[in-house]
């Protein structure tokens, strides 16, 4: 294995493959603050010109976090598939981005392949792809879930209704909710990041937005997104609940940190698929995002897009109808201004859809971090036209207790009909029903919140 | 005639050889659109009056087209602003002397370095640790600490109100407090090493927080039991949203003077410390009040 390079006559040499995937990536401050980015731009395309000869069987030996150290690796090393790993590993890192970006390569083939791909395997293809190859790739990709509704299928685009509320008052949680339904959001599902984290609190708001759903007839799911220890508690309350979230990272101590482990998620999934309320098949909810890991500092030395697959990895063994990353919630220690959130955003998405999650994405940021509302709005264009399955939704973007700026209700119409698409099928048809969206316009009930009791 | 000279004419006869659009349709007569306002009006839209009772989320703003009316535009524009303005603000040289502050500093040398680099915002400087070594009472009960954090512009509105409040709300229960201190560019767990340093029983940093759409200007307050180094933030009690608009500064001097006392009689702060004997004054482990929305532009 050759971890070294030249570039105009000045040999650069890495210490590990690790080393090698750190310092290929393009600007992170997060990278900087864990140090070990590149020191500067030659050094960075030297690398990329190491990890570019590297073959995937070589990244497979030599996982960021060692088998013997982390559950997550072994769960990739394990359960990875041999057939789908036999018709890539010869690739080198450099050959995969161009089968990937070969026309001759469909969505249904990088289907079949993606059991056969570690998470290590995909950031490094990520590293050497510029937003256009990321974006690209990300189009072709197909994942297509099913819980009430079905999400994911071409020409759609979809999103979540998030009516957070600083103090979970549910009338004003209700409200929101309707409203952004009367706007045509909510069709990924309607998901309230609780204030109180307790399995009373998590129950109550799930009854109240079950209330709606049926009263109305929305075909949607919801979610409450509180601890799943603490879901898992509200099921036994008897509460109906459609989809069961969990925030995971990439690596096994960083989600020690989070009060997670392995044996937790698979109990979890165990009493949805028994208790869980939508038809399914699919039935979990996760977020990630880039730097998690290093806020605990469980991350190995290994760089944030690294890590971050490694959360993917972890995600699609619980066939999850929701995936997104939440890109510029972090803050700019890790992600510092637009550029850095944008190319984020499209990474995250990227590698999630090449290991066959439904990705989905809260394109945002934080007051503190330098991003403008005019870079926010283009990012959820490329977004929208990298295929991502489902954005959030807020009144004026606005989450109220998170205090963070993402996607709002006027923002999905908006895009649906700049980009031609349309949210799920079953959801469609309500909304036509209902009189707030026919066929790619506004309906005479749309923004009318009468329009949903 | 060139092949590619004829392919050009004869494509251009048959799109048609003149303009390539029609005359566009007779202007039309625009009267004004109706007036959308933002916090629509209860006359104009029960809904949103109804909404504004249990929620500050910005409903019933009607649209045009699928986007936001142009009043809409201008306040969330305005609300945007402050918060940039809350986080941009840096603490003025002097402003510690001014206000009856020991003045300190951290590792932090730029506005810049102190957003990208939380840890060196946790450690004080040289000089200020010496500064802090010469000037400060040793062993006292409660460490209090005024901080910019990520608002300077909440620490200079309300930083010393709060500060002067805790305090006479830690005198009125016979805690004594130590000498009053500022720091500049400074993170929450700056507390540990100042605490540790002074030899308090317990440090409270009082600094401005992550501003949100429309509000620069709340403090947060951190308390933890035996500060030092290597502290967590599951050590920690919090109570965030101080300012006029939200939890009063004298209400919340009330809270956190009474969290003091019990992590001194409990010996221990955060995740073990026992709220249940506190009642309602302590309002839980981190408490909010809700917030309302102020109208930026206009009257």
């Amino acid at each position: 294995m050759q971890l070294g390079s030249t570039i105009r006559g000045v040999r650069y040499t890495f210490a590990s493959v690790k080393d090698v995937l750190a310092k290929a990536n393009p600007p992170k401050s997060g990278d900087d603050l864990a140090g070990i980015a590149a020191r500067d731009a030659v050094e960075r395309v030297a690398a990329r010109a190491v990890l570019a000869d590297l073959t995937l069987r070589e990244l497979r030996e030599h996982p960021v976090v060692p088998y013997e150290q982390d559950a997550l690796t072994r769960y990739a090393e394990d359960e990875l598939d041999a057939q789908a790993f036999a018709a890539i590993g010869h690739l080198t890192v450099g050959q995969f981005r161009e089968w990937l970006l070969d026309i001759e390569t469909t969505g249904p083939t990088l289907r079949a392949i993606a059991p056969g791909l570690t998470p290590e395997m995909a950031a490094a293809a990520c590293k050497l792809m510029s937003s256009f190859d990321l974006m690209t790739v990300g189009a072709k990709c197909q994942v297509v879930v099913r819980a009430n509704n079905t999400l994911g299928l071409p020409g759609r685009l979809s999103s979540r209704c998030q009516p957070n509320h600083p103090t979970d008052d549910v009338e004003g949680i209700l409200a929101s909710a309707r409203e952004g339904l009367a706007y045509g959001c909510g069709d990924a599902v309607i998901g309230i990041n609780p204030a109180t984290d307790t399995a009373a609190s998590t129950a109550e708001i799930l009854r109240v937005i079950d209330d709606l759903l049926r009263r109305n007839e929305v075909p949607t799911q919801h979610c409450v997104l509180s601890h799943v220890t603490v879901q898992m508690k509200a099921l036994a309350l008897g509460c109906p609940m459609d989809l069961m979230f969990q925030s995971l990272a990439g690596t096994e101590a960083a989600n020690t940190a989070f009060g997670i482990s392995g044996p937790l998620l698979d109990d979890a999934w165990a009493l949805m698929k028994e208790r869980g309320t939508t038809r399914g098949p699919n039935r979990m909810y996760f977020e990630t995002g880039q730097g998690s890991a290093l806020s605990s500092a469980a991350h190995h030395g290994a760089d944030q897009v690294t890590i971050e697959a490694r959360a993917y990895g972890l995600a699609r063994r619980y066939k999850p109808f929701l995936v997104n990353t939440v890109v510029g919630f972090i803050g700019p220690e890790y992600l510092e201004d637009g550029p850095q959130i944008s190319r984020a955003a499209l990474e995250d998405h990227f590698m999630g859809k090449l290991l066959g999650l439904p990705m989905g994405c809260d394109a945002c940021f934080t007051y503190h971090a330098r991003m403008t509302q005019d870079e926010l709005e283009s990012l959820k264009v490329l977004l929208g036209a990298a295929g991502c399955t489902y954005l959030m939704s807020l009144p004026v973007g606005d989450d109220i207790m998170l205090n963070y700026q993402s996607t709002s209700y006027h923002d999905i119409p908006t895009l649906r009909r700049l980009l031609g698409k349309r949210p799920t099928p079953e959801f469609d048809a309500w909304l036509d029903a209902r009189g707030i969206w026919r066929d790619d316009a506004p309906g005479p009930r749309f923004g009318d919140v009468a329009a949903v009791r | 005639m060139s092949r590619t000279r004829q392919l050009m004419t004869a494509l251009r006869a048959q799109l048609g050889a003149s303009d390539p659009q029609p005359a566009p349709p007779p202007v039309p007569a625009i009267p004004p659109p109706p007036a959308r306002v933002y916090s629509p009006r209860p006359e104009r839209s029960a809904f949103a009056a109804e909404a504004a009772r249990h929620t500050t989320a910005l409903l019933g703003i009607g649209h045009v087209g699928t986007r936001y009316a142009t009043d809409v535009v201008l306040q969330f524009q305005a609300e945007l602003a402050v918060a940039h303005a809350a986080v941009g603000a840096e603490l003025p040289d002097g402003w510690a002397a001014a206000n009856g502050f020991v003045g300190l500093t951290t590792r932090v040398a730029s506005h810049r370095e102190f957003l990208l680099r939380p840890d060196l915002g946790r450690r004080l400087s040289d000089a200020a640790l010496a500064e802090l070594r010469a000037r400060c009472t040793k062993g006292v009960d409660v460490q209090l600490i005024v901080a910019d954090g990520l608002s300077a512009v909440a620490c200079m509105a309300t930083g010393k109100q709060l500060h002067d409040a805790v305090a006479r709300a830690c005198g009125a229960r016979g805690l004594g407090v130590g000498t009053p201190v500022a720091a500049r560019f400074a993170r929450v767990w700056l507390e540990d090493e100042i605490g540790q340093e002074t030899g308090a029983k317990v440090a409270m940093i009082l600094l401005g927080e992550r501003p949100g759409l429309g509000t620069g200007d709340g403090l947060s307050a951190y308390v933890v039991y035996d500060p030092k180094l290597g502290k967590t933030d599951g050590d920690r009690n919090m109570i965030s949203n101080i300012h006029a608009r939200g939890t009063p500064p004298d209400e919340a001097a009330a809270r956190l003077a009474a969290l003091a006392a019990a992590m001194i009689e409990q010996r221990t702060s955060g995740v073990t410390l026992d709220l249940g004997r506190l009642g309602e004054v302590a309002g839980g482990r981190g408490y909010r009040a809700p917030q309302v929305r102020q109208r930026l532009v206009g009257g």
